[in-house]
């Protein structure tokens, strides 16, 4: 009988004593999963950007986001209307003059999808608005308090819709500015195009999984393992909640960007009235269509870019009847009344309504 | 003299060898080191202006450190473990929103200014925030 008890208790003891080992494992085993993570963040653009890569050897992570950092310095030198040698600031200080300007060919590769975005919609995408934007105070890094005056935005719009714009020669690589109220600003596009060169960057370098993420503007490759990429989207209203989640496949093919544009990244309220910093360039006003928010999923972070401002001044009726002209774009809109509409095809999980 | 729980002692010394005693032991400080291991939160905050390490600040201390950003001085005040900037007039900056940090890896951003502070501790900043626990990235 004692021998029985004996051999049981035995048994028992080295069962605990292994539930014990097995859960420390766990425990270390979950921190160095954890560890396969790194995130990387730098200060570029006018924004916080950060890479998070996973599974990557250190020394390939190293040089992969080094490289990626230093690809979206040069695109910010290249592209920065803020910075006094960069081609778009020297091509928007000759504005009017018409003097072609030498520029590399790339800028003009990029102004030329541009271009094709803001014909397609309608001119809802334009990237000659840099001087209304100026007007309205949302170039600089001053609080703004009130709008311009009307007839501010009146002579500016009669003068930006009366001459030409802007004129690209790409035989010649050069860029000229017919009309003075033109002001070259690729904010609603070059951030996207600098996550998309990141991303290169990144392949060419051995990484297969990462996210980019540049003030909120992502782009992922490839998974974190078994599991997907998992981006949420944020509350128009509220910034500590979620109302989308997304898991993007989970696949080393996996390759998607999702850019969202609102109202309440940068605004003023003036006499109860709230002026954000999306403005219609048919109206000179700040975008009222009726949303508080799009966010765009696309293969490339340059188009999720520009066609989420698009889509903000256009409404959710244009915009419904746009998408179905563009196969690989896929949209969710959040209304002013806080309910929402998605595409068939958009990858998110609706998480409740918004309030206002 | 009977001590209760002596029965369990002596029922042990019965049911284990030397070895199944040695796991035990081993089982036992593996147990008291993952159960006992430091809460990590950061102590230290780095401060960067354009990306560029500027200055540690230890979390143990309170202090206020003014620090010159592109636009003028910031203001990094360390309070009760946790770190903030203090000066934000302009609609940019995403350290107006973000207020404390104080897990590992939380950051705090003045952008105009190009004033970065962040959490240096060693937990991952996956483990830390509201919504960033969740989700690798936050569109917005």
């Amino acid at each position: 009988m004692n021998w029985l008890l004996a051999r049981r208790g035995r048994n028992l003891v080295s069962l605990i004593s292994i539930c014990v080992l097995l859960y420390a494992a766990f425990f270390t085993g979950g921190d160095s999963a954890l560890q396969k993570k790194r995130t990387t963040t730098r200060l570029l653009m006018g924004t916080l950007i950060s890479i998070t890569t996973w599974g990557v050897p250190e020394k390939i992570e190293q040089q992969g986001v080094a490289e990626a950092f230093a690809e979206i310095a040069r695109i910010e030198d290249l592209m920065s209307r803020h910075k006094t040698d960069s081609p778009v600031a020297k091509l928007n200080h000759g504005a009017g003059s018409g003097q072609p300007q030498v520029v590399p060919s790339e800028l003009i590769t990029l102004l030329t999808e541009a271009q094709k975005i803001q014909q397609l919609s309608q001119g809802a995408f334009n990237p000659g608005l840099g001087k209304l934007i100026v007007l309205w105070g949302f170039s600089g890094d001053e609080n703004v308090v009130k709008p311009p005056k009307k007839a501010e935005i009146a002579s500016w719009l009669q003068s930006f819709q009366s001459a030409g714009g802007i004129e690209l020669s790409q035989t010649d690589s050069t860029i000229s500015i017919t009309n003075p109220e033109y002001g070259l600003d690729l904010g609603g596009i070059a951030k996207g195009y600098a996550i998309d060169r990141a991303i290169l960057k990144l392949k060419k370098s051995g990484v297969v999984n990462a996210l980019v993420n540049a003030g909120g503007d992502l782009r992922g490759i490839g998974s974190k393992g078994d599991a997907s990429w998992r981006v949420g989207v944020q509350h128009p209203r509220d910034r500590e909640k979620i109302v989308v989640a997304t898991e993007w496949p989970a696949s080393p093919k996996a390759d998607m960007a999702m850019v969202t544009s609102g109202d309440y990244e940068r605004f003023f309220i003036h006499n109860q009235e709230r002026f954000h910093h999306i403005i219609n360039p048919n109206s000179g006003y700040p975008a009222r269509s009726g949303l508080l928010s799009v966010s765009v999923q696309a293969d490339s972070a340059t188009a999720a870019d520009a066609w989420s401002t698009a889509f903000f001044v256009l409404g959710e009726d244009k915009s419904r009847d746009l998408l179905k002209k563009l196969p690989s774009v896929e949209v969710l809109l959040v209304r002013s009344d806080g309910t929402h509409w998605q595409s068939d095809e958009f990858r998110g999980k609706w998480l409740g309504k918004t309030t206002n | 003299m009977n001590y209760p729980g002596l029965w369990f002692v002596e029922l042990l010394k019965q049911a284990t060898g030397p070895a199944d005693r040695w796991v035990m032991v081993l089982s036992g400080l593996v147990l008291i080191a993952v159960v006992a291991r430091p809460e990590m939160v950061g102590k230290q905050v780095n401060i960067h202006r354009d990306n560029q390490l500027l200055m540690t600040l230890t979390l143990n201390s309170d202090s206020i450190t003014q620090v010159a950003g592109r636009l003028g001085e910031v203001k990094v005040e360390v309070k009760a473990g946790r770190a903030r900037l203090l000066e934000y007039r302009s609609q940019r900056l995403i350290g107006t929103r973000t207020g404390w940090i104080k897990n590992s890896g939380e950051i705090a951003v003045c952008v105009p200014c190009g004033i970065l502070i962040q959490n240096n501790g060693k937990k991952s900043p996956e483990k830390t925030g509201s919504a960033d626990k969740l989700y690798d990235g936050i569109a917005r």
